[in-house]
């Protein structure tokens, strides 16, 4: 069996928005989404890209007096076996899969070990339950979470008004779209009501009283800061030809884009432990008096243009430093 | 023989990731651009990078964040996917460029 039609949920239909027009494309493209893991929208980036490349080939095999046909079957040559290169998507894929199923399973069977181990009964329990739980949930949330953030998440498509700025007016506008809110105010809403059902359970109210005090207390926390993690879908981020706006729900921040040094995304299992909506990133600056400033940042797929703002903060730090390499 | 074959496909993939990273060493460019200023500057050697190498090449990269990735709409209004080197994959550049010097350095040195 190809494994990988287990990962092609709900629909393993052919995108039809990548159909290009041209028959020879359509077909080599067609052919490739077969061989080809994640779901339709993973799958349509993919064939994004493949499909302007010999988009591309085609136009300039034209413009040197090749007809239609013939320099679409040349471009689809010279691009390569399908095989070959639905082997390397998925190859990527599954490399990332495994990487999030052992993190994210790990923090989750954590999390659940201190929910499901920590209340009165648990305390007596025999270890080999807890061992048992422990794997039952590790294997459970690392599939599921694995699985969806690797086959079913992908980042949002710019629209055509997007485009970095490079006009002294021109501003590049980062935000959540109306979905990605509607879906923080219920983790708020959920996030809340657990939490105020764990403060409950330590008074001695509710479906939470057994839980131990320790657990408890570590589970409001974590609601507490989901719930606040979430209002991230709020922030917004604007970059103008000199200055990066940082517009959150605790403030604003304005960074000009020369002082800024450096955008590092953080390591995962610090992502997680952060308990953060997407992304984080450090930011690092120099302010007025030369003194080094950091900030972190979330940026997730889910904002639109936010591939666009870190290419541009990168780009400015890459030219800064490469102008440094270019004096030493 | 095969053992030839490895370990010229080795040293082939170790020059190739260089040649990407300095084609986009001044500016961001898209998959068949890059393919596109590579085949200029390599002529009839080109043909080293296949089209069926770049585009694993590239994500390969990305992953190990020596690129960064974003899309812009393009002439056709579709996205399109463009490639830019990052801070870690500017030092990566000079790294191996150091070390092929050393390598050219030490055959003119010796064997040419």
């Amino acid at each position: 069996m190809k494994m990988h039609k287990l990962t092609r949920f709900p629909s393993g239909k052919f995108p039809q928005q990548q159909l290009t027009g041209d028959p020879i494309i359509d077909a080599y493209l067609k052919s490739l989404d077969l061989e080809l893991a994640g779901n339709k929208k993973v799958r349509a980036t993919a064939l994004e890209e493949v499909s302007e490349h010999l988009l591309d080939h085609k136009a300039e095999l034209e413009n040197q007096g090749q007809d239609g046909d013939a320099a679409a079957q040349q471009a689809v040559s010279s691009f390569g076996e399908v095989a070959k290169h639905a082997r390397e998507q998925r190859r990527g894929l599954y490399q990332s899969f495994f990487k999030k199923f052992f993190i994210m399973g790990f923090v989750f069977a954590t999390l659940m070990f201190f929910i499901q181990g920590f209340n009165n009964q648990g305390l007596n329990s025999e270890w080999r339950i807890w061992a048992v739980l422990f794997v039952f949930n590790f294997m459970f949330f690392g599939t599921a979470m694995g699985y969806w953030s690797t086959f079913m998440l992908t980042s949002v498509r710019p629209d055509s008004s997007s485009s970095l700025p490079s006009e002294p007016d021109a501003e590049l506008k980062v935000y959540s779209g109306r979905s990605s809110k509607w879906a923080a105010i219920f983790m708020v809403v959920v996030m809340l009501i657990l939490s105020l059902l764990f403060l409950a359970g330590l008074f001695g109210y509710g479906l939470m009283q057994n839980t131990w005090v320790g657990a408890s207390l570590l589970l409001i926390i974590i609601g507490l800061r989901i719930a606040l993690a979430a209002l991230t879908a709020w922030t917004r981020y604007r970059l103008s030809s000199s200055v990066f706006s940082i517009h959150s729900v605790w403030g604003k921040t304005e960074v000009p884009r020369s002082q800024i040094t450096g955008i590092r995304r953080l390591p995962i299992w610090m992502s997680l432990i952060r308990i953060s909506m997407g992304w984080q990133y450090q930011l690092s600056w120099r302010d007025n008096n030369g003194r080094q400033q950091r900030k972190i940042v979330a940026i997730n797929d889910e904002m639109k243009h936010a591939d666009q703002l870190l290419a541009a903060l990168n780009d400015d730090i890459v030219n800064g430093k490469s102008s440094t390499l270019a004096q030493g | 023989m095969m053992k030839n074959k490895s370990d010229n496909d080795q040293i082939l993939k170790g020059l190739l990731d260089t040649l990407v990273l300095n084609v986009l060493r001044d500016q961001a460019n898209y998959g068949f651009g890059i393919k596109e200023a590579l085949q200029m500057q390599l002529g009839d050697d080109a043909d080293v990078l296949k089209e069926a190498t770049l585009y694993p090449l590239l994500h390969r990269l990305e992953r190990r964040d020596l690129l960064l990735s974003y899309r812009q709409p393009g002439a056709r209004g579709t996205p399109r996917k463009y490639y830019q080197i990052t801070s870690e994959g500017l030092t990566y550049l000079e790294t191996r460029t150091q070390e092929w010097q050393k390598v050219m350095s030490l055959l003119k040195r010796t064997i040419f």
